[in-house]
Formats: structure tokens, sequence, C-alpha cells
């Protein structure tokens, strides 16, 4: 055995040292020397040597394959999923945010798609050239740009947003560095109508976030549902393909019809520029409304601003004051305190009130009209807006009924409009009121109201009594909810109503403060109204007037109601509602029932003409 | 004898593997054929996607131009500038309920 060794060991050492007779003969030797003393107890160098290499290899063998089992058993998973992470990225897909349209189908929020310039600073080996290039091509400060390239730690920055066709263009010509620069689509959002309806309407961020108004409002509506689609990608980070697999297509949002008009709402916002001309006010306000559905046909708002130019409007200009702007209502505020007091059976269709001649002392305070009055039957206390006549009217119906006809008109809570930032106005608890309570509330003093609050609440009267709660989009056909949220409630009764309308708030018209309001072939009805500026730090503004003019027609059959809210005008002096308000609201009002086809009363029409032929002017 | 039947054998068998290959080159060309077909259904696909992108953006440009061009403020402007021989009425001329069906072709009448 040992030999058999020896004789193996010694073909083995020759064979290999055939190159070198010399080594070969002495490498023999050394064996042939050492062999004879090694035996199987006494392992050799050599021996020692290979099963050291042996157990090397088979360690190292042995941790590779625990390695390998590692790898490929327990930690699969979670390299499997960082690889694929590293090839993978989940791109979201923006969707389209649905159109605005008017009750007409008129176009008035679109989207379009526009390309935004972005560079990669860190990538950029020259950003002066850079800068200036860009800078040339799309008119803005190269050394702004210069700044902001010059981070080269940067790996993106936008250039420029939503470029415009020729922009896109000469940035093309450029023929800038490759893997410097791109452009990324973006959505755009266009108003057409440009500053008409633009409270209303809002606007949205150049993120896309609905910032105001509808746009805000229905926000979950319009902006779609966002979608998601993988991409497989190289080491370099290039695009191969798209993994279709697990693709979440966008969903567009979805289109939304206010129930504007757009031409009733032209006519609002031009009387309302008209106004700030010739009254020069801080603010005003219009709205028209369809007394029977609550539709509101038009709100418009001076100071404005282009939802396109949103840059360039003024800090006053973003405040819809028809929902946001709270006032004390005055005069347009009595009827609903007499219509009340007439259903409670309070009040009866023929009282007379004693005026007192302009001056009247209720408890510590002196009350005064503007004319001095003597007896004034219930219709004349509204036509002629008599204050102590309806202080009168306020101690006959004390604290508890006239917080219970507030209540009920829907003061002192917001009409639910799908518009945000609308204000709730001001009632006060009943146990805060007292008997200087009595007197201010029927003149419309102590409350505030939003515009809208207002008129709704004359549409209540206006349509037989039903409190609507007024709505600026229309329902859709599979709406289920359309029919809760135009809940109604009943105010007043419909003999009442009627009453109100087509007597003391008609006469207001043909005899009393609103003569200005009259409108030729058509029966108009409304009530005028003054109020003194509320000061923030509480109290009044001295010499700072509210004037307001709520109107409507025709009296047999309302059709619409128009309110005009003028904030402080700067001219003039007092500025009554008669005065100031009127003539704009009757000039809407006119307007706009010729273009809803509202047919006028031909015998109204020819009195009309004879009318302006002189007989009373 | 031997020789015969080595032969024989031999040709079995390369008749066996080229049964085996030509079985494999023809699964492996009639997946290659589905996955070309694959690729020009996803290419069609994404074109037309592409072109109904397009479409979609053409249309709603357009739509935004015409819109733009016939406002009511634009019109107005025009009446009263007398660009137009359109005069706005005094009166009704008609009775019935003001609809725009141009507006609304999208729409179920």
């Amino acid at each position: 055995m040992a030999d058999a060794e020896s004789k193996r060991s010694k073909i083995t050492i020759t064979s290999k040292s055939k190159k070198s007779h010399k080594l070969a003969a002495c490498a023999t030797d050394q064996i042939l020397v050492s062999h004879p003393q090694s035996n199987a107890e006494q392992p050799t160098p050599i021996h020692n040597r290979a099963r050291f290499v042996v157990t090397l290899l088979g360690i190292g063998w042995t941790l590779l394959a625990m390695r390998l089992v590692q790898l490929q058993w327990w930690q699969q998973d979670r390299f499997a999923d960082r690889a694929e992470r590293q090839r993978e990225y989940a791109e979201e897909i923006v969707s389209r945010p649905g159109d605005i349209v008017d009750r007409q189908g008129r176009l008035v929020a679109t989207t379009l798609t526009m390309r935004s310039l972005y560079v990669v600073p860190s990538r950029i080996s020259k950003p002066w050239v850079v800068a200036q290039s860009l800078a040339g091509a799309l008119g803005i400060d190269a050394d702004s740009l210069f700044e902001k390239i010059g981070e080269r730690d940067r790996h993106f920055l936008w250039v420029k947003r939503r470029l415009t066709g020729d922009e896109v263009e000469k940035v093309k010509q450029l023929d800038l560095p490759k893997g410097t620069w791109g452009f990324r689509d973006e959505y755009r959002r266009e108003y057409p109508q440009g500053v008409v309806a633009a409270h209303v309407l809002g606007l949205r961020d150049i993120d896309g976030v609905g910032r105001g108004g509808i746009e805000e409002g229905l926000d979950h509506l319009l902006r779609g549902e966002n979608g998601k689609r993988r991409l497989a990608r190289d080491s370099r980070g290039r695009v191969i393909e798209i993994l279709d697999d697990a693709e979440q297509p966008p969903r567009a949002g979805e289109s939304v019809q206010l129930s504007l008009d757009l031409v009733v709402q032209l006519f609002a916002e031009q009387e309302l520029d008209a106004v700030m001309k010739e009254w020069k006010p801080e603010s005003c306000s219009a709205i028209a409304l369809d007394p029977k559905t609550g539709d509101v046909l038009a709100m418009a708002t001076r100071p404005a601003f282009d939802p396109n130019r949103p840059d360039l409007a003024s800090a006053d200009a973003w405040k819809n004051r028809a929902i946001a702007d709270i006032y004390e209502p005055g005069s347009t505020f009595k009827p609903f305190l007499v219509s009340y007091g007439l259903d409670q059976g309070v009040l009866h269709k023929d009282d007379v009130f004693n005026c007192e001649h302009g001056q009247y002392r209720m408890g510590r305070r002196l009350l005064h009209d503007h004319h001095p009055y003597g007896s004034l039957n219930l219709t004349d206390v509204l036509v002629k807006s008599s204050n102590i006549g309806m202080a009168k009217i306020g101690e006959r119906l004390t604290n508890e009924r006239l917080f219970e006809a507030a209540t009920l008109f829907g003061f002192g809570r917001k009409t639910g409009i799908e518009l945000p930032g609308e204000l709730p106005g001001i009632l006060r608890p009943l146990k805060e009121w007292t008997s200087y309570s009595t007197g201010s509330i029927p003149m419309g003093h102590e409350i505030a109201t939003t515009p809208l609050q207002l008129i709704a609440a004359h549409a209540a009267l206006a349509n037989g009594g039903l409190l609507l709660r007024p709505r600026i989009v229309l329902p859709r056909a599979d709406d289920s909810t359309a029919a809760v949220r135009s809940i109604t409630e009943e105010t007043v009764s419909p003999e009442t109503a009627r009453w109100l309308v087509s007597g003391p708030m008609q006469e207001v018209i043909t005899r009393g403060t609103g003569k200005r309001a009259r409108v030729p072939g058509y029966n108009v009805f409304g009530k005028t109204g003054t109020a003194q500026c509320l000061s923030p730090s509480g109290g009044y503004v001295h010499g700072k007037y509210i004037s307001s003019f709520v109107c409507g027609a025709p009296v047999e059959d309302p059709q619409l109601l128009v309110l005009v809210v003028v904030n402080q005008s700067s001219v003039g002096g007092e500025t009554f509602g008669g005065k100031v308000a009127a003539p704009a609201a009757a000039s809407i009002l006119k307007q706009s029932l010729v273009y809803l086809r509202i047919s006028p009363d031909e015998h109204l029409l020819k009195a009309a003409a004879n009318w302006k032929d002189g007989e009373l002017e | 004898m031997n020789l015969e039947f080595l032969f024989a054998g031999v040709v079995v068998v390369f008749f066996r593997f080229g049964a085996a290959l030509a079985l494999v080159v023809a699964i492996a060309l009639a997946g290659t054929a589905l996955e070309t077909q694959n690729l020009a259904l996803k290419r069609s696909l994404s074109q037309q996607q592409y072109r109904l992108e397009v479409l979609v953006e053409t249309q709603a440009g357009l739509k935004l131009e015409a819109q733009r061009l016939g406002t009511p403020a634009k019109l107005f402007e025009a009446m009263q500038r007398g660009d137009t021989a359109l005069q706005r009425p005094t009166k009704p001329q008609r009775s019935d309920e003001r609809r725009a069906p141009l507006l609304n072709w999208n729409k179920d009448p």
C-alpha cells in the first residue's frame, strides 16, 4: 500500500517536472528520501497542506451554498422586490378635469394640455449659455434662471410651466444638449368667459387644485381620478417598456352644469360695472334667482378678477361677496316680520299705526323716520318704510316672535348652496336680545345677513311661502340626492305671501321708495334697504351706508328676483337703496325678463308708453 | 447484422431527435408569431390611444376657440359698437322656453 503510494507520487512529481530534469530529480530524491519515513499516523506536510486547502475550499463552497440558499430561499421575496423596484416604477397619470358649463351649455371652464419645460442642472456643463438661450426664448430673467441652473446638485428644475405653442417651438429650435432638458405635459384650466362669473367658478392653481368657487366646492367631481401605469427601465433609467398588466387608467373628471345663465350673468356684471363707475363704492354684488326652483341665474361681485390671469387680481377681488359678506339688511327685512305677524294673527291687513310724526321714544331710545308720518296703515308702513311703524309692529310681535320669524326665513344659518366659504350671517341667541332689540330688529338692524340669504328669503314670499335652498349646480339626471338637497320649508301661508307681494311690495315700486325700479310692460314688486355700515370693531361707521334693493316680476306669477347690494358708495351722501341700487336691479330685471321670454302685459306696455310721453314725468 | 442493427438504431435516434427538434422549433416559431402578433396589437392599441388623445385635445382646443369667439360679452360688445346687424329686442319675440340645442349637441334630446 505504501509502495503503491510512493510510486504514484514519484510518477506524479516526475511527470510534472518534464521541463527541468534536475529539479525533478531533486524532488524525486526528496520524496524518495522522505517517503519511507511517512506512515498513516504521521501525516507529511504535503498532506497537511492538501487537507488544509481542501478544508478551506470545502468551507468556502459550503458558505457559498449557504449564501445561495439564503438568497434564493429565505430572502428571495425581499431581493425580488428590490430588483423589481429598481427595474420598475409607477408613473401617475393625471386625470383630465371636467368642464363647467352654464344652464344653456355654454362653456365656462375647460382644460387643455400644455407643455412645461424642465432642465437637469446637474447635467448642464455651460449654465450661463443655457440660461441665456432659454431666457431669450421664453422672455424670462436670465440672471435668476442662471442662479437656479448653477446649483449643480439639483437634478430637476422647472423653467416655465404651461408654455404656449410658440414658446415650445422656440425652445425646440435652441438645440440644447440632449439629456439636459425636456417637456412634460400638464393640464391648464381655461376660462373662455374671462371675468364673467369668476367668483362662482373660482380657479385651479398651477398644481391643478381647485381654489374657491365651484372649482373648490365640487373638486371631488371635477378632478376625476388619477391613473397609474408601471414602466420598466434599464440600468440608466431609460424607459424600455410600459408594463400594462396592472395599468389603472385615469378617470376623467365629470362635467358640471351650473344653474347660471351667462347672458343674465352678463347683465348683472355690466350693471355692477356701471354702479362702480357712478357711485364708486368699495364693493357691490348682485344676484338673480328663479323663485320657483331656487336656481341662481346670476351671481356677480365687484371688484372681480380674471381667473385666466390670477396674478393680476387685487387683494380685495377674491371674495365672493354674495355669500361671504354680511351686512344689516335694513328695510329689506321688514316684509318678513309683517308676513309672519299676519300669519300668526298678531297683525291684520287693515291695522293702522301712529307714526308719531317722525319721532317716537321707545324706552331710553328716540326713534326717527326720514319723513314725519302721522297714521299709516300696514301697507303704507312698508311702502314708506317707516321705522317707527315697524318698531310698533315689533312691540306687538315681541322678541320671541321676531326671533321665530327670522329663524323661519332662514336667517342665522347657511343656505347650503354648493359654494365654499358661505357665511351663516348673524342672528344672536334670543337670550341676548333686549328691549332695544324689539325696536332694532324690525328695522333690519342687530341682524346680519348675506345677500344670498336675503334673496332666498324673498324668494319664499314670491313663490307662495316656500323657503327653497338656492342652488347653483343643476342636478344630473342620475343624481338620487337631488330631491333631498332641494328640500323646502314652509314659512307663511300662500295667501299671506301673495298679499304681501301684490300689495305692499308692488306699491313700493308704484308709489313708494322704489319708483326707479319700474319696468315697462311688467308689474314689479320690490323693497329698498339702507343700513349703516358695521364696523369691525363694533358699532357703526359714521356716514357709510349699504344700499340694497330687491325686486321681482311679474307680480302675477313671479319668475325672477334680483337683488343688488352696494357697499359704501363714496359719492352722493346718504345713498338710499332706492337711489343707488334700484336702477341697477331694475335694469338687470328688465333685460333678463326680455331675454327669458317672459311675456309683458300689453296694456302695461301701452301705459308705460303714455307715461313716457309725459303724463307723469 | 450488427451493423444493420446499429444503422437502424442511429436512424431511429436521429429521427426521434429530429422530430423533437422540429417540435421545439415549431413551438418556438409559433410562440414568436404569437408574440409578434401581440406586439402588433399592442402597438395598434397604443396608436389608437394616442390618436384618441390627440382628437380629444383637438376637440377641446376647437371647442374653446369656438366658445371664446361666441361669448355673450363679445356679441354684446359687437352689438353696442354696431359691428353687427343684430339688435337687442325691447320685448320678447317668442314665448317658448329659451333653449340652445347647438350648445347641447352631445346630450340626449
